[in-house]
C-alpha cells in the first residue's frame, strides 16, 4: 500500500516541474514532472497498481519503471509527505 | 481587534491625506509628526483630493494616533497595533497602506509581491530578490537606458491575463547608489530620511524624469521573470541563467505578504503566472553591464 498522501500537502504544478507545500512542516519541494505523477498515484493503492497505472501512458513494461518509482516514492516517504498504516 | 467600518477622530488632528491605487481610496489620517508627510511624499503619484475621513462599507483607512505608550496603528480592516515610536509609526502606517492595497486588489485577482518591475519596448520584466539584492539599483539603471517604470518594490500582477500594473511609489535611493548613478546628484542638496537602519532619499517620479526622463508605464503585459543572486565580483561578467519555475514560483510566494497565512493560495495564484513565462537568475555585476544583459535576454524572448 502507498499512500494516501497527507491531506495538508498540496501539489502545485509551475511549468514543466511542481512544488509540493507542506502546509504542516512549513516546506516546499520541488519535484519533477514524473515525481509529480507518482504523487498523484499514491491514493493508498498496491504498489503494484500504482507501477502497473504509471507505466501504462507510458507505453512501458511495469518491471522497467518499477526502479524509478521505488525511488521517488522512498522520497516522499523520508520527507514524512504520506500516510501510511506503521 | 476593531470592526468599526468608521474610522475613529484623532485628535488633535495634525494631519490627514488620501490616495487612490488602482481604484482602491485610502485615508490616511494621524497626529503623529511625519506619518502624514511620508505617506504624501511616498504616494506622491496617488494623492487625490479629500480628507482622511472615508467611512462605509469597504471603506479603506489607516488611523495612527499617540497613546501614552507609544502609537496606536488602527486599520479598516480590523487589526490594530501598537507602535514603540515615531518611526515605527511611520514604518507601520506605510505597511498598513500596502496591506490596504493588496487586500482589496486580491479581491479583484491582482496578486503582489515583493520585487521591481519595468516596461521595456512594451513588455514587463518583473525582478525579485532579498532586501539589498539590487532591484532598486537595477531598475534605476534600466531606467536610465530608456525603460519606463512599473513599480521598484510591490509588483502588482493581474491573474486573469498576466498584465503588471503600475505601482510607481517613490524609489528609497542610498547614497552608494547616487554615487553610481550620477544624474542623481541633485539629492545631494536634500535632506535625507532616516527610516529603520538606514538613512534614504525618497525619490518620486518627478525626480526620475528630471534624472532620467523616465516616465511610469501603463499596465504591461508580464514578459519574464528574473530572480536577482548576490552580486558577484566587480571584475566579472554579469550571468544571465534559465532557472526553474518551480524555483521562481517559491521566490515570488516568499515575497508575497499574504504568504505568511496563506502560502499555498499564494503558491496557487502565482504558478500559472509564472508558469507562462521565461524565469531567469542573474549575478549582477556592473550596473550598466547588467542592464544591458537583462536587454539582450528580453529581446531574445519570441
Amino acid at each position: 500500500m502507498v499512500g494516501p498522501t497527507r491531506p495538508d500537502v498540496t501539489l502545485q504544478r509551475v511549468g514543466k516541474e511542481a512544488i509540493l507545500h507542506d502546509a504542516g512542516a512549513g516546506r516546499a519541494h520541488v519535484i519533477n514532472a514524473t515525481a509529480a505523477r507518482v504523487w498523484e498515484l499514491c491514493d493508498g493503492r498496491s504498489m503494484d497498481d500504482l507501477v502497473r497505472t504509471f507505466a501504462e501512458p507510458y507505453g512501458r513494461q511495469p518491471a522497467e519503471v518499477r526502479g524509478d518509482v521505488e525511488r521517488v516514492i522512498d522520497g516522499f516517504r523520508r520527507l514524512g509527505l504520506l500516510t501510511e498504516p506503521t | 481587534m476593531i470592526g468599526a467600518a468608521t474610522a475613529p477622530r484623532v485628535e488633535p488632528h495634525v494631519g490627514a491625506v488620501r490616495v487612490r491605487v488602482h481604484g482602491i481610496e485610502i485615508a490616511v489620517r494621524s497626529d503623529v509628526p511625519g506619518v502624514i508627510e511620508t505617506v504624501a511624499r511616498s504616494y506622491a503619484a496617488f494623492l487625490v483630493e479629500g480628507d482622511g475621513r472615508l467611512a462605509g462599507d469597504g471603506a479603506e483607512w489607516i488611523v495612527a494616533r499617540r497613546m501614552t505608550d507609544g502609537v496606536e496603528l488602527l486599520h479598516a480592516r480590523g487589526t490594530r497595533v501598537v507602535a514603540r515610536d515615531e518611526t515605527g509609526a511611520i514604518l507601520g502606517t506605510l505597511d498598513r497602506v500596502v496591506m490596504a492595497v493588496l487586500g482589496a486588489l486580491g479581491e479583484r485577482g491582482i496578486v503582489g509581491t515583493h520585487a521591481a518591475a519595468v516596461a521595456i519596448d512594451g513588455r514587463a520584466i518583473v525582478m525579485a530578490g532579498q532586501s539589498g539584492a539590487g532591484k532598486s539599483t537595477l531598475t534605476l539603471a534600466l531606467l536610465r537606458d530608456g525603460a519606463q517604470l512599473l513599480t521598484d518594490e510591490l509588483t502588482l500582477i493581474a491573474a486573469d491575463d498576466r498584465t503588471v500594473l503600475p505601482y510607481p511609489r517613490a524609489l528609497h535611493v542610498s547614497p552608494a547608489t547616487v554615487d553610481l548613478l550620477p544624474e542623481l546628484a541633485f539629492l545631494h542638496e536634500r535632506p535625507r530620511q532616516a527610516l529603520g537602519a538606514d538613512s534614504e532619499w525618497s525619490v518620486s517620479t518627478r525626480d526620475l524624469e528630471r534624472a532620467f526622463g523616465a516616465t511610469v508605464a501603463p499596465p504591461t503585459p508580464l514578459a519574464a521573470v528574473v530572480l536577482l543572486d548576490e552580486r558577484g565580483r566587480p571584475d566579472d561578467p554579469p550571468t544571465m541563467l534559465d532557472v526553474s519555475g518551480a524555483e521562481t514560483a517559491i521566490a515570488l510566494v516568499r515575497g508575497t505578504p499574504a504568504a505568511a497565512r496563506d502560502f499555498g493560495g499564494a503558491l496557487a495564484r502565482l504558478s500559472p503566472i509564472v508558469s507562462a513565462v521565461p524565469t531567469f537568475r542573474l549575478q549582477a555585476t556592473g550596473l550598466a553591464r547588467s542592464a544591458a544583459v537583462i536587454r539582450e535576454r528580453l529581446a531574445a524572448i519570441p
